[in-house]
């Protein structure tokens, strides 16, 4: 499969949407082909807001967007083959068969492949001849994503597919994105609240707080410089610590979260720190540190 | 766009037909007591049941979050808003047409003469209807104009749902001689009910239903 040519496999420049009580961006954001982003806020944030406007289903009040270089102009529906879009509902025909459905979306996409849907609803068991509204939630989000990639997209835009699945479903979702990711020229933008979902296929991720990007970085290096430490040091020291996000004091013992880890445990060395030892954090202890707003280093001491 | 409104016919037929099978059940009903208006009643049932089922489309879709499903084809906004506005009316349409073929069968089943006023009266019955079969489609816009506050496109929404009132009314009261002009303006009124439907929904902010 040949990506097309043209840089981003999305950009999103100075996007601005209003709701009462509610306010997205300006919000810049880009993603490159091969690469899995992934959009982490909590409820409200604007994640669907941004994913919204991204496909084309929500016109913002400022902001340009391009999907490979062309502009996603609500009346023109060539960027949309680039793209495939799974959603939390899909609006598909529910008292057709999956078959039905996928065949539908075939007719309406120039580059869909009957053999590619079939080939993958076949390796996700996804039966065919049953009809939407019989299917379980979990056959619901593979149709979805099936559905979205039966032409064979560039991008895959999801928005919370796992949202209300058990978690062998959820697995089994989990799978047939890391097989889809495999051949490293998708580039697939996620959307979500269930950290978990993200941790194995992102590369990088973004964090969203009321409407506005207060955070991206690669996974790797965040969870490789994020670290809780705890250590023993006289109780009147005065803690100065690079890096350090949250301190909390019991008499000599001392723990901290630190983002920046190995700055942190030099200074402690520095001030004569004794029994210092480190843990790593997981993605969601890390989010929730970011999202409280704990996202600029400084120094806590109580 | 004909392929849009080509599956929703598709997918919503078994309504129709529904429709159709209690527009027949009335018409045997009103045949029992009176069997010779059984070919009228039977075209005019048919159309009304058209008429109802067309113009409570744009809900059921609106429930099934079809709109949803946009951002997986490859059509433009354009294409869906003519869809949307055009698929009611096609269903009344053929819903139309079976009428006229129902009254035609029915004067032949009673043997009775076949003559252009009696076999298209619910076509002259239809075209005072053609405006109401978008009404629902427009106070939906009504509704999402008003929550996007886009006040001008809610006046004229509520504006056109006025006029899809009037316009009839004022066919149906009209003296007879008065009846083809007034007819061809519901019908009138109801293409531009359909042209104004489908441009308020190119003019939304969120095509999310």
């Amino acid at each position: 499969m040949k990506t097309p040519a043209n840089g981003s496999a999305f950009s999103i420049q100075g996007l601005k949407k209003r709701y009462p009580g509610f306010s997205l961006g300006p919000l810049d954001l880009d993603l490159q082909p091969g690469v899995v982003l992934g959009l982490i806020g909590p409820n409200g944030a604007g994640k669907t807001t941004t994913l919204h406007c991204l496909i084309g289903l929500l016109v913002p009040e400022a902001g340009a967007i391009t999907i490979f270089g062309r502009p996603n102009h609500p009346d023109d529906p060539r960027w949309r083959q680039d793209i495939g879009v799974v959603g939390e509902d899909s609006g598909f025909f529910l008292r057709w068969t999956v078959e039905e459905n996928l065949r539908l979306v075939g007719r309406f996409q120039p580059n869909w492949s009957d053999r590619r849907a079939r080939g993958m609803a076949e390796r996700f068991n996804l039966p065919m001849n049953k009809r939407v509204n019989e299917l379980s939630k979990g056959n619901k989000a593979k149709l979805a994503i099936v559905a979205a990639l039966g032409h064979a997209p560039h991008v895959l835009i999801l928005d919370e597919p796992t949202a209300g699945l058990d978690p062998i479903v959820r697995a089994e979702l989990l799978d047939m994105l890391w097989e889809l990711q495999e051949d490293g020229e998708h580039a697939i933008f996620y959307s979500t609240h269930v950290l978990s979902d993200i941790e194995r296929l992102a590369d990088e991720l973004v964090f969203l707080c009321d409407g506005q990007v207060i955070q991206r970085t690669a996974k790797d290096d965040l969870v490789e410089s994020w670290r809780r430490i705890s250590f023993r040091l006289a109780a009147d020291a005065t803690l100065s610590l690079p890096g350090v996000l949250d301190h909390r004091q019991v008499r000599l013992e001392h723990r901290v979260t630190s983002c920046d880890y190995e700055a942190t445990l030099e200074a402690l060395r520095g001030l004569g720190a004794e029994a210092i030892e480190h843990v790593r954090m997981s993605i969601d202890e890390i989010a929730v540190e970011i999202l409280k707003g704990k996202g600029a280093p400084h120094v806590a001491a109580r | 766009m004909w392929r849009l409104v080509s599956t929703t016919l598709r997918y919503r037929w078994w309504m129709v037909a529904l429709g159709w099978v209690v527009a027949l059940f009335t018409a045997f009903q009103v045949a029992l007591s009176e069997k010779d208006k059984f070919p009228l009643t039977l075209g005019l049932s048919l159309v009304v049941a058209s008429a109802s089922v067309a113009g409570l489309l744009p809900d059921l879709e609106r429930r099934d979050h079809r709109s949803l499903l946009a951002p997986l084809l490859a059509i433009g906004r354009r294409e869906v808003a003519r869809a949307r506005a055009l698929t009611p009316m096609t269903m009344f349409v053929v819903g139309t047409a079976v009428a006229v073929s129902g009254t035609t069968l029915g004067f032949l089943a009673l043997g009775q003469r076949l003559d252009v006023d009696r076999v298209f009266a619910p076509v002259a019955f239809a075209a005072q209807l053609a405006p109401f079969v978008q009404l629902v489609a427009l106070v939906t816009e009504i509704k999402v104009a008003h929550a996007e506050a886009r006040r001008g496109d809610a006046l004229v929404a509520i504006g056109a749902v006025g006029a899809g009132f009037a316009i009839p009314l004022a066919a149906y009261l009209s003296g007879p001689l008065a009846r083809p002009v007034a007819a061809s303006l519901a019908v009138a009124t109801g293409a531009a009910l359909t042209y104004l439907s489908s441009v308020l929904y190119q003019r939304r902010i969120s095509l999310v239903d």
